[in-house]
């Protein structure tokens, strides 16, 4: 009974990890983490859902990596570590873009993928990865980047729009069109207003996981 | 058309209290505060039978004599709420007969700086700009001044009424100048100052009459600004008292006379007309209000459009610091809106404040930053809230943030710290 | 027994009045602009107008505030300025984009009345000049005669345009204008700007009623002029140069409306007086070796973010200069 218990509460609290990362305490809209990318390149939805899917595919396995590394390696070590992991992972990550997916859209972004690696990653997994069971990481990692996904997708979906009146490259039937939103400052104010969203909601969110976990105990 | 904005000039009412002249009124009763352990105006410590003037032999409280305002005897006493000065015990003396104990009139050559304090002392001669008696204010700056060159520091007696509705000075140096110039002489004779005059605001005619009666180089006339800051020319350090205080101290020293009435306005909206009474000090106020057919409904204000407090309860007596009572019709509220920045508080502040940076940092809970900005130099003028567009009562929000001293909890920038 | 302290009398300057002067100064403007271009320049003023007042309405709901705060009048100011700013055959989608944007956008996320950091209309009239430049600097030709039609999307191809003065002087040519031409607005521009004279008799009358403070506009108006007497257009007559460059774009507007602005100006006298210098200079940078003929709203974003700065280091300076006076004097005695 007892040991139900602790397993449900472990469950909850996890559960919150990965929620509390990609939504309450979103790494964008909260933390302001990854704010360069999502300014420079979220002017279409296919760029945004790129971008988000190579952060997932240079973030989860790191963080992972990492964990299971972390107490064995002195601390000193660690950033040099990760550089490295991230840079192999990446070059990955842009290999296949480039062959596989589209020249394109590569050419587009080649400046902004490596900066998923300082900018998102480093603080994340240096300094939570390596001390954390590596469950908890991987969740956590996957909130992250499932947050930042999140906030990428919507950013440029509005933008694409307002922008173009298209969505996904389809017309969706508006004829206005701003032609400024391109312009860096309408991501700025967008994320003002998702972030304004975000903190009126996140309260009660995070009310709800405590509550749960406070039940539970 | 003044285009920048420098200080504020209220619009005087002031009616023809100055032509009607004082107005002698004896009530049936008076109230008067009683010595106790701690009260806070010792005026009367009363036997059943009283004298006008009587009860220096009785007792020395605080070392100010007590007296009794009026002949009469004592009815009884009860626990009064003052809104100016907390709970007082007072006691009722029922008016009775004229008789009068005085003062010994001294001789010219007796009235020595220590003798003049001594009959300020002993005649109860209360300043009736802040209330506080006026020997412990002569005995204060004799100290503090001893060594300071008399040439820098003036003795003014202040008869600016600088205000909307009050204009007992004004009544008073109209009618007794040589009097309160005597008065004024003998207290800067108390604290060896070379210099002294009488500042004022009167009408153009008045000022004329009054340079005549006193003489022109007595006389200062001071700006018609509010609030007053400048009684002396530029240089010089001012010490203020009262022109009643003057009065009073000259018709102790000439007279005997103890310190026993006052000049009070009465006036406001809700009065036909602003009129000027010698009263008994403890006469109830409404007695007053009554005398000018007050009608009923009013919100009766303790002091001068600009800084007085209102009162609900009616029944105050009369005590010294108290000028000016009013009686206001209630006005539509208005509701405060926000701050638009229009600037003008800080244009008006006489003391060089920011008052809608503290008002903000205020609301913000910027207590550490608050003290940069000094808001504890305010001393209340309410020239902000009376210019501020928005309606908002910007003084009693600096006051009190000056009486702030919240934890910080917010620190987000440090970027004016001195 | 509750006791009130505090002044029991007020002066009658209100916000209300304040803003009633501005809303006046706005429709003698159109109504001007309406002598010369027919009633549509009414109509793009009245729909930038009620379009404020609804994405007030919709914010004030939204933030809870209470509801009358959208008749306090300073939305519908916001709203008539952008609309000042319109061309008279601009398309009237446009001024609702620039309001809609000024309001949700720069106003009322700030927290509304009086907390805005930025110049909702300079604001708004900046994203439209980044956005439609096309739409907002098309002029039509002072010299035609005849009223622009009262349609809501003008057929711009019936309409005779002409090059404003801004855009002459953009190109480096030098605007073959009478002065005279000049200070009574004989030339083509935005609705509000080009009734020189008006302007300049409006800017006195605020400065009368202390709507607009002289501590700015004064200062605006001299760094204007010395600027342009050290640097003329093109070796041309100082006069003739202050004037051009007045009429030019917004310049004079901005010394009415847009700088005066009391929530986005500084407060203090001093830093009130380095405002206008500096919006000034930064208005005429902009005007000249800027992107668009008409850059004075993205000057005036700009000094905006510095208000707040100017303001208090002016004050703790002036505050300094007099302590250490004071001092000092006390030193010497």
């Amino acid at each position: 009974m007892r040991k139900k218990g602790n397993m449900r509460r472990e469950f909850w609290r996890t559960t919150h990890l990965l929620v509390e990362n990609a939504v309450t305490n979103n790494i964008v809209l909260i933390q302001a983490l990854g704010l360069c990318p999502i300014i420079a390149i979220s002017t279409t939805l296919q760029n945004g859902v790129v971008m988000a899917a190579c952060t997932a595919a240079v973030m989860i396995p790191l963080s992972l990596v990492m964990a299971l590394l972390g107490n064995v390696m002195p601390k000193w070590l660690r950033p040099a570590v990760y550089a490295i992991l991230a840079s192999l992972l990446l070059v990955g990550c842009s290999f296949i873009l480039e062959r596989y997916i589209s020249t394109e859209l590569y050419a587009g972004l080649h400046h902004f993928i490596p900066l998923i690696a300082v900018n998102l990653l480093y603080a994340r997994t240096v300094g939570f990865s390596s001390i954390m069971h590596p469950v908890a990481t991987v969740m956590d990692s996957v909130g992250s980047t499932v947050g930042f996904g999140l906030v990428i997708c919507a950013v440029s979906a509005i933008r694409e729009v307002l922008a173009y009146g298209t969505l996904w490259s389809i017309p969706v039937g508006t004829d206005f069109t701003l032609p400024g939103v391109t312009a860096p400052f309408t991501a700025f104010i967008l994320l003002a207003f998702l972030a304004a969203t975000l903190q009126w909601t996140r309260q009660r969110i995070s009310a709800f996981f405590r509550r749960k976990g406070e039940d539970e105990e | 058309m003044q285009l920048f904005l420098r200080g504020i000039v209220l619009p005087f009412q002031k009616g023809k209290a100055l032509e009607r002249g004082i107005e002698n009124l004896t009530p049936d009763s008076v109230r008067l505060p009683v010595a106790t352990d701690d009260s806070v105006f010792p005026l009367a410590q009363l036997s059943p039978d009283t004298l006008k003037g009587q009860g220096e032999e009785l007792c020395l409280l605080d070392g100010m004599p007590v007296v009794s305002t009026i002949s009469g005897t004592v009815e009884g006493t009860l626990m009064i709420h003052h809104p100016l000065y907390g709970p007082l015990q007072c006691a009722d003396v029922l008016a009775s007969g004229s008789a009068e104990s005085r003062l010994p009139i001294p001789k010219e050559e007796e009235l020595t700086p220590d003798a003049i304090i001594e009959i300020a002392r002993q005649a109860a001669v209360y300043d009736e700009l802040d209330g506080i008696p006026l020997w412990e204010k002569l005995t204060h700056w004799q100290m503090t001044d001893e060594d300071l060159a008399p040439l820098h520091s003036v003795l003014v007696a202040d008869g600016t009424a600088n205000d909307v509705f009050g204009s007992a000075p004004w009544a008073v140096l109209k009618d007794q100048p040589g009097m309160v110039l005597y008065g004024l002489q003998m207290a800067a004779k108390a604290i060896r100052f070379t210099r002294c005059h009488i500042a004022t605001m009167l009408p153009k005619k008045r000022r004329r009459a009054l340079k005549k009666a006193v003489g022109r180089a007595n006389v200062y006339i001071v700006g018609d600004e509010y609030p007053v800051t400048v009684f002396a020319d530029k240089h010089m350090e001012t010490y203020r008292i009262g022109v009643q205080a003057c009065l009073a101290l000259a018709q102790a020293i000439k007279q005997g006379k103890r310190h026993t009435h006052t000049v009070v306005t009465v006036a406001g909206s809700a009065l036909p007309a602003p009129r000027n009474f010698r009263v008994p000090f403890g006469t109830d106020i409404d007695v007053l209000l009554s005398a000018c057919q007050a009608q009923g409904g009013y919100r009766l204000v303790l002091g001068d459009a600009m800084t007085g407090i209102t009162s609900e309860y009616r029944h105050v007596p009369l005590l010294p610091g108290m000028t000016t009572i009013l009686a206001m019709m209630p006005r539509r509220v208005r509701t405060p809106g926000p701050c638009i920045g229009c600037g003008r508080c800080a244009d008006i502040c006489h003391a060089g404040l920011l008052p809608y940076e503290i008002v903000r940092r205020s609301e913000n809970m910027h207590y550490e930053r608050l003290q940069h900005l000094s808001p504890t130099a305010c001393d209340g003028c309410g020239a902000c809230s009376y210019i501020c567009p928005a309606g908002r009562d910007v003084a009693a929000e600096v006051i009190e943030a000056g009486k702030t001293k919240g934890t910080v909890f917010l620190h987000w920038g440090e970027d004016d710290h001195e | 027994m509750s006791n009130k302290k505090g002044p029991y009398l007020h002066t009658e300057a209100r916000v209300s009045r304040m803003v009633f002067d501005m809303i006046l100064a706005a429709v003698v403007l159109g109504v001007f602009s309406a002598v010369t271009y027919g009633p549509r320049p009414l109509l793009v003023m009245a729909i930038s107008l009620i379009t404020a007042l609804a994405c007030e309405t919709v914010c004030c709901i939204i933030g809870r505030r209470p509801l009358r705060m959208v008749l306090d009048g300073t939305a519908a100011v916001t709203g008539l300025t952008v609309g000042l700013l319109m061309s008279p055959m601009v398309d009237t989608w446009v001024p609702m984009v620039g309001t809609a944007f000024a309001i949700v956008v720069a106003k009322a996320p700030f927290g509304g009345t009086g907390r805005n950091v930025f110049n909702p209309a300079a604001a708004g009239v900046a994203l439209l000049t980044y956005c439609f430049p096309q739409q907002m600097f098309t002029y039509p030709s002072i010299q035609s005669q005849h009223a622009l039609p009262m349609e809501l999307i003008l057929d711009k191809s019936e309409v005779v345009t002409e090059v404003s003065l801004a855009a002459q002087l953009k190109t480096g040519a030098i605007p073959s204008i009478d002065r005279l031409d000049i200070l009574l607005g004989n030339y083509t521009g935005a609705i509000g700007t080009t009734a020189f004279l008006i302007l300049l008799t409006l800017t006195c009358y605020l400065m009368v009623r202390r709507t607009v403070s002289p501590w700015i506009v004064i200062p605006y108006f001299a760094t204007l002029a010395l600027i342009t007497w050290l640097f003329p257009l093109s070796s041309m007559n100082p006069v003739n140069s202050f004037l051009l460059q007045l009429g030019s774009g917004y310049v004079l507007f901005a010394g009415v409306f847009l700088i005066n602005d009391p929530v986005t100006a500084p407060r203090f006298w001093l830093g009130r007086l380095v405002y206008g210098v500096l919006s000034a200079a930064l208005i005429l940078l902009m005007q000249r070796v800027g992107r668009f003929e008409a850059g004075t709203c993205f000057a005036i974003l700009l000094i905006n973010a510095f208000a707040p700065i100017i303001d208090r280091w002016s004050w703790h300076g002036w505050y300094r200069l007099t302590h250490l006076r004071q001092k000092r004097e006390e030193v010497l005695e």
